[in-house]
């Protein structure tokens, strides 16, 4: 599905400071490395450009087919939190995307209706407006798309399309938003989908203190999540693909989980190269996001840091080329944590909307 | 009975029509494109090919690329390509082939197969 875009300004905290001084990251980590290694890091792009790799964008894209509005926001904010979008009126967008999870549920893997156990973890909801595809194995183009899929999913919120019209249609209080929101109070599944997904492309994570550093403030990151940030681009060669202000680069890769679930290969069963594959997840706020990996196997950043040191927790033909192992001291692995831990923003609490009745 | 003369005469047509028609179904097969693959993005969005025609797919990134396609038009698979090489996909068909990187949803390509 081809969807261009616009840029449309909806508030984003930290925008870009001109004129951002280059400073030799991870310097105190070189004095103390062997010549050989110091070489290594020294192959790096310069700390000034590596750093503006790294900006965060001044404002969200909207789709030209599907608009802001503060409205259709409004509209899609009281949707996510209304558990009677879910066929046991039980289940709400938000009981899995739980902002107070940093918009996922905290567990290995989902939970959905009737406490059926789903067989994948709980992707945060934050900065999608900028993402691709989505789901993990990236079978909705859009968020429009995504929307509606865990709603319809009978292992999920198991709520026909035709039965979520007919029970919003029954509550007089959506006819006022929806009018607002789309100009008639017709209720569409399109139109609740086209409302969630606006609000949830204004789910952006705010500034963290890797921003600050980024834009010039030195004190912002400590020495050891400085030289986390080195390696994290040099010899971990995590950037590769957590690249970009979203630590992600979109794309599906099998980096030896040792699951049975093939991902992306389910989607394109010819392709050897995405077998057991996974769209990258974003760091941002990674150290509030745990478990890890796509069925919660890593409990914390450090197991998570052990996989990738170790090449991955099995070897297959489909594991991605970039994953090898690293030989990281135990200073290494502190240092790629605390970097990590330096993408975790304060975002603002978030209001619950009062349901229409 | 032909002469030898004319026997020669003969084999000296048949062999300019096979240049002809060899020199023909070259042109025709002959054409070749490069599209890179650089900063995970194709160095091209759409594209315009004949029948017979190439087109060279590079990997110019640091990281490992997979192009191909499931259109009717044409299905291929190039499989991983690590950095630096090269895959070269010839189009047989008339069509739309819609080209993508398996590892990289965003890199996309139309290539228009005429004839």
């Amino acid at each position: 599905m081809k969807r261009s875009r616009i840029l449309r300004v909806v508030i984003l905290v930290g925008a870009p400071v001109a004129g951002v001084a280059g400073v030799a990251f991870g310097a105190e980590r070189m004095v103390a490395s062997s010549s050989a290694r110091a070489a290594r890091e020294n192959t790096s792009p310069s700390a000034t450009s590596l750093r503006a790799q790294y900006r965060r964008p001044s404002a969200i894209p909207f789709p030209e087919d599907n608009p802001y509005s503060e409205s259709k926001a409004r509209l899609g904010q009281t949707l996510f939190f209304d558990p009677r979008l879910s066929g046991s009126n039980w289940i709400s967008c938000a009981t899995c995307h739980n902002p107070g999870f940093a918009w996922g549920d905290g567990l290995p893997r989902g939970i959905g209706h009737g406490m059926n156990a789903l067989g994948r973890r709980t992707p945060t909801a934050l900065n999608l407006s900028w993402a691709p595809v989505l789901f993990w194995d990236g079978r909705a183009e859009s968020l429009e798309e995504q929307a509606l899929g865990p709603m319809s999913a009978a292992a999920e919120m198991n709520q026909p399309l035709p039965e979520l019209e007919k029970e919003l249609d029954a509550i007089a209080g959506y006819k006022p938003l929806f009018q607002a929101a789309f100009g008639a109070p017709t209720i569409t599944g399109k139109r609740v989908a086209q409302a969630i997904a606006t609000y949830e492309r204004t789910l952006v994570s705010r500034e963290a203190p890797f921003d600050r550093w980024v834009n010039g403030d030195e004190s912002a990151l400590s020495p050891s999540a400085r030289r986390g940030f080195a390696l994290f681009n040099g010899r971990a060669m995590c950037s590769k693909c957590h690249g970009g202000w979203r630590f992600t680069d979109d794309g599906f890769h099998d980096i030896g989980v040792a699951s049975p679930d093939r991902g992306r290969g389910a989607i394109l069963p010819d392709l050897d190269s995405v077998q057991f594959a996974f769209k990258t997840p974003t760091l941002r706020n990674i150290a509030a996001r745990a478990p890890y990996m796509h069925d919660g196997s890593e409990g914390t950043l450090e197991q998570v840091v052990e996989l990738y040191n170790r090449g991955g927790r099995v070897r297959r033909p489909s594991v991605a080329t970039e994953v090898h192992p690293l030989n990281l001291s135990a200073g290494d692995k502190a240092d790629l944590i605390a970097f990590m831990q330096s993408l975790s923003s304060v975002d603002a609490p978030v209001d619950v909307p009062a349901l229409p009745r | 009975m032909p002469t030898n003369h004319k026997l020669g005469a003969l084999a000296a047509a048949l062999a300019i029509a096979l240049v002809i028609v060899g020199a023909s179904w070259l042109a025709r097969a002959g054409g070749k494109q490069a599209v890179h693959q650089k900063d995970k993005a194709f160095s091209a969005t759409e594209l315009t090919v004949k029948v017979g025609d190439s087109i060279e797919f590079k990997n110019d990134d640091d990281v490992a690329h997979n192009v191909f396609s499931t259109s009717e038009a044409q299905k291929f698979n190039t499989k991983i390509q690590p950095p630096g090489s090269s895959a070269e996909v010839t189009f047989v068909n008339e069509g739309t082939v819609q080209v993508r990187c398996a590892i990289h949803p965003q890199m996309k390509l139309t290539v228009h197969v005429e004839k």
